[in-house]
């Protein structure tokens, strides 16, 4: 693709201004089964997507196969699009802004696939051998992705990075007395070579291990703690609160909550793209847009939303650098990267010490279908165990949590110190609880 | 698309390993999304996609590749990787194809991808007005129109060689009603394997109406109680009770590794008498159905369960040589990005004796779950989820208020033996499935079922 040829025809044919974006993404991966190579995937795959601005209407179009002689068809299609677009929000292609670039430290060391074999077949006898209770593994995998993203317009605008990706997975299925649990465990690895093996083994098979021998509870309200990977969950069904296109059309309940005070003063939320500790990092957004550190939520007050330019434009205000796509397919909308909230300073066993007794949530299913985001009411799938005098008691399953998150929030005791980033981009700690409401027997 | 011709030399170097199968599946598909709020279209999206995925077998080790970059040496360069894993060798094979053309059972009057944006934008205004015009607490109408139209093509080292060309179209609408002290959403989102005249039979007004229907109902209902008590699912979307709770742990990706509740109960009974279960990929227009699977054999009807009894698995063709049996022709992907493996297609439980009425006689305290939202299950413990998104109270008999926030939870294999009755108003509604292999349209379906006992939760204190 000539992209100056692009870019000049599609001026010439009137659009006001127009761009594209690239992304190039390579992957591989490896999964292991009962002493073999199962799976091995591996792929290339190179996406297109243009827009433009005509009679300032934005139209999307979006290829893995294009070529120069269908320049014409295609931009007379985007013009077409435009001109059936009628609603009266602005959006516009940007004019580049100068950025400081930060860099992640991260040194990935590749491995080839025969030493990805032999490290899997390590893990799997590990896991195999660590306790009779662990039945089956039932995945076992690597995995690794590059991608490259490019983004050019007729303003001038032209920025490109690159990222990359290695992790390991493992899926064990623990039994005991006609029970049968799983656990599943991600972990990045920088490098193959210095994993220790054993810890991640103990990770994966404790976890299935403790949930084994798990019985319902009887219907109450009681404190609870959302243990982080829990609570990470259900804040990330919620991050949609901040997104100012939400809040434009109305559908975000914050829409005329500015500066109020709508959580526990305990919470503050950040978002941060440039955070280096997180996985990974974006200097500019998939608008080209340089991205920077917000604080959404300050002491329980409502400070700041998350946009992109054309949410940004609705609301009279910048965008904060959070227009992204899903792929390289998808129109832009608003997401966070790297959103957290902020930890405390009490690991999570203190928080159980300091709770006595009550309910951690270790786990929640069905967040798809369970979350009512407009009335921000949920009724999830949980299972997690009691906690009696301050200490674990015995595993729970089989029960849901349901309440109201704008409610829960106010309700808060405690924020843990527990915040691994791992592979996430939305990251809670532990948060405990005055009570939620649990469904069982 | 690639020649019949180029299939053969592909196929030919990928047989030139120690590789016993070889499969290559090209795709060409043009999809389109329209959306729109409160009557204005807002946004517009038309993605081309076009790939290749190859796929080459040694014994029940599968090494998979996919590019969307389609010259004959980054294909080659993709192969020769894709050997390398298995194990090259020098043997000389040559692949001959043989094209076989197949029934369209799906054939298409109007073609949307094809269509004008004044026709599919004029589809959409009709929902909005119908949807806002139900009451004046309707305040916000949300609304897409998405069309796709998949060209695949098929060919592996047995000598297949087929075409298949998948056309479907979907419109989701939500309303949002608000009053005093509240704003809920309702909606609706009915799709076809058809063109646009699919909205001559669902009209673009129906669908408006009942995702109005169903905010306005939610403005008036009140917390769920929770705790155990027998529940009456309606029929249509009431069906992701046996996607979830079932109809997955029945799928050979987890039966065939023994990662199911379910492995190894063939001719066991597995369910109360009154439920017989069918996945069914042949229907004529269906969301879910298709003329062959994304492995090119043809399209069927499955009976899943009769009369309670375990008849078959959903089996792809990996996982058909790990169990020793025949694909029942399952194998689905979302695209050339995914390898497949064994899917549901349109599933439902079929229609039994009762009336829709008798499922309510001798209820003292129970949930009317009239329409279901999402869910997900654990193959391997057979515990699913899954929401109520419209909900009502049964109290002695009868249908009393309506509730919100209900969610149901239990194990799929007891869910299968509570079922008690089961009326006669079967229905399918549209969904799109998310698993191994990627995120796939499937219909589900029942009629009117009452389950003697399930954990609902609920948010009312009592």
């Amino acid at each position: 693709m000539n992209k100056q040829k692009w870019i000049d025809r599609a001026l010439e044919l009137g659009l006001e201004s127009f761009e594209i974006y690239q992304s190039l993404t390579s992957e591989r991966s490896v999964t292991w089964y009962e002493g073999k190579l199962d799976t091995f995937t591996t792929s290339k795959v190179l996406g297109t997507s243009i827009r433009g601005v005509y009679q300032k209407k934005m139209a999307n179009m979006a290829f893995e196969k294009i070529e120069d002689d269908q320049m014409d068809a295609v931009l007379q299609a985007l013009i077409e699009q435009a001109k059936t677009i009628s609603s009266k929000e602005e959006d516009k292609i940007r004019t580049p802004q100068p950025f400081e670039s930060v860099h992640k430290p991260t040194k990935w060391v590749v491995p080839d696939v025969e030493q990805v074999k032999e490290v899997l077949k390590q893990l799997e006898s590990k896991l195999k051998a660590y306790d009779p209770r662990i039945l089956q593994v039932n995945e076992l995998g690597y995995q690794e992705a590059s991608g490259k993203r490019m983004i050019t317009n007729s303003l001038g605008l032209d920025v490109e990075d690159e990222e990359r990706m290695q992790i390991i997975m493992a899926y064990v299925v623990a039994g005991e007395n006609n029970d049968v649990q799983v656990n599943y465990e991600v972990e990045v690895v920088e490098d193959l070579s210095t994993l220790d093996l054993d810890a991640f083994v103990k990770k994966v098979c404790d976890k299935a291990i403790e949930k084994l021998n798990a019985a319902s509870m009887t219907s109450q309200t009681l404190p609870v703690i959302f243990e982080t990977e829990a609570m990470t969950s259900l804040f990330s069904a919620f991050t949609g609160l901040w997104n100012g296109e939400l809040l434009y059309k109305g559908i975000s309940c914050l829409k005329d909550k500015w500066n109020e005070k709508i959580f526990s003063e305990k919470i503050t939320i950040e978002d941060d793209p440039r955070n280096v500790e997180a996985l990974t990092i974006a200097n500019f957004d998939d608008e080209g847009c340089p991205t920077r550190k917000k604080v959404l939520v300050k002491d329980g007050v409502f400070v700041q939303a998350l946009h992109s330019t054309k949410s940004a434009s609705c609301m009279q205000t910048e965008s904060t650098g959070n227009g992204f796509k899903s792929g390289y397919a998808s129109t832009i909308g608003v997401s966070p990267m790297n959103c957290c909230i902020v930890p405390g300073e009490k690991s999570l066993q203190q928080l159980e010490e300091t709770m006595k007794n009550g309910l951690v949530i270790t786990d929640l299913q069905g967040l798809h279908a369970g979350i009512d985001f407009v009335t921000t009411n949920f009724s999830l799938q949980a299972s997690g165990y009691l906690v009696k005098d301050g200490k674990r008691d015995r595993s729970v399953t089989l029960i849901t949590v349901a309440g109201n998150f704008m409610d829960l929030m106010k309700k808060v005791e405690q924020v843990g110190s527990d915040l691994d980033w791992s592979y996430h981009q939305i990251k809670s700690p532990s948060i405990y609880f005055k009570e939620c409401a649990v469904s069982g027997e | 698309m690639l020649t019949k011709e180029q299939c053969e030399v592909i196929l030919s170097r990928c047989m030139q390993s120690e590789a016993d199968f070889a499969e290559l599946f090209e795709e060409d598909t043009i999809s389109e999304g329209i959306s729109m709020l409160n009557g204005d279209v807002e946004e517009m999206n038309r993605v081309v996609r076009a790939g290749i995925g190859i796929r080459l077998y040694k014994g029940v080790q599968s090494v998979y590749g996919y590019t969307n970059e389609l010259d004959q040496n980054t294909i080659f360069a993709l192969v020769d990787d894709l050997k390398s894993a298995l194990g090259t060798s020098n043997r000389e094979v040559t692949i001959r194809l043989t094209e076989s053309v197949i029934e369209n059972h799906h054939p298409i009057v109007k073609n949307p991808i094809e269509a004008s944006l004044e026709e599919k934008v004029a589809l959409l205004k009709r929902a909005y007005k119908a949807a806002k015009e139900a009451d004046d607490r309707i305040v916000k109408v949300t609304g897409s129109l998405s069309s796709v139209r998949q060209k695949v093509q098929i060919s592996t080292s047995e000598g297949k060689f087929v075409k298949d060309t998948r056309t479907r179209v979907r419109m989701p609408i939500t309303a949002f009603a608000q009053d005093a002290s509240s704003m809920q959403s309702g909606s609706d989102s009915p799709g076809a394997s058809q063109g646009l005249e699919f909205f001559d039979q669902t009209t673009p007004e129906s669908i408006g109406k009942e995702a109005a229907r169903t905010a306005l109902v939610l403005l008036e209902a009140k917390d769920c109680p929770s705790g155990k008590m027998p529940v009456v699912i309606d029929n249509g979307f009431g069906g992701v009770i046996f996607h979830e709770a079932c109809g997955h742990s029945l799928e050979a990706t987890s039966v065939a590794k023994n990662q199911s509740v379910f492995t190894g109960k063939l001719n066991e009974k597995i369910a109360s008498d009154c439920v017989t279960a069918i996945d069914d990929g042949t229907i004529p227009g269906a969301w879910g159905s298709e003329n062959i699977d994304d492995e090119g054999n043809p399209q069927v009807k499955r009976v899943l369960i009769k009369d309670g009894v375990l008849q078959s698995y959903m089996i792809d063709r990996l996982n058909a040589r790990r169990m020793h049996m025949e694909s029942t022709g399952s194998g689905r992907r979302q695209s050339y990005k995914f390898e497949p493996t064994s899917r549901m297609s349109n599933t439902y439980i079929a229609p039994g004796k009762d009336s829709f009425e008798d499922l309510f006689a001798g209820i003292q305290k129970g949930l009317y779950a009239k329409k279901m939202g999402g869910g997900s299950v654990n193959p391997q413990t057979g515990e699913f989820n899954f929401a109520v998104n419209e909900g009502y109270m049964i109290e002695n008999g009868k249908i009393t208020y309506p509730v919100k926030g209900a969610s149901l939870i239990g194990n799929g294999k007891d869910i299968l033996m509570n079922i008690d009755k089961v009326s006669n108003n079967l229905e399918r509604a549209q969904g799109m499935c998310g698993s191994a292999s990627g995120s796939i349209p499937v219909d589900v379906g029942q009629p009117a079922i009452r389950v003697s006992s399930i954990t609902v939760g609920g948010t009312a204190n009592e």
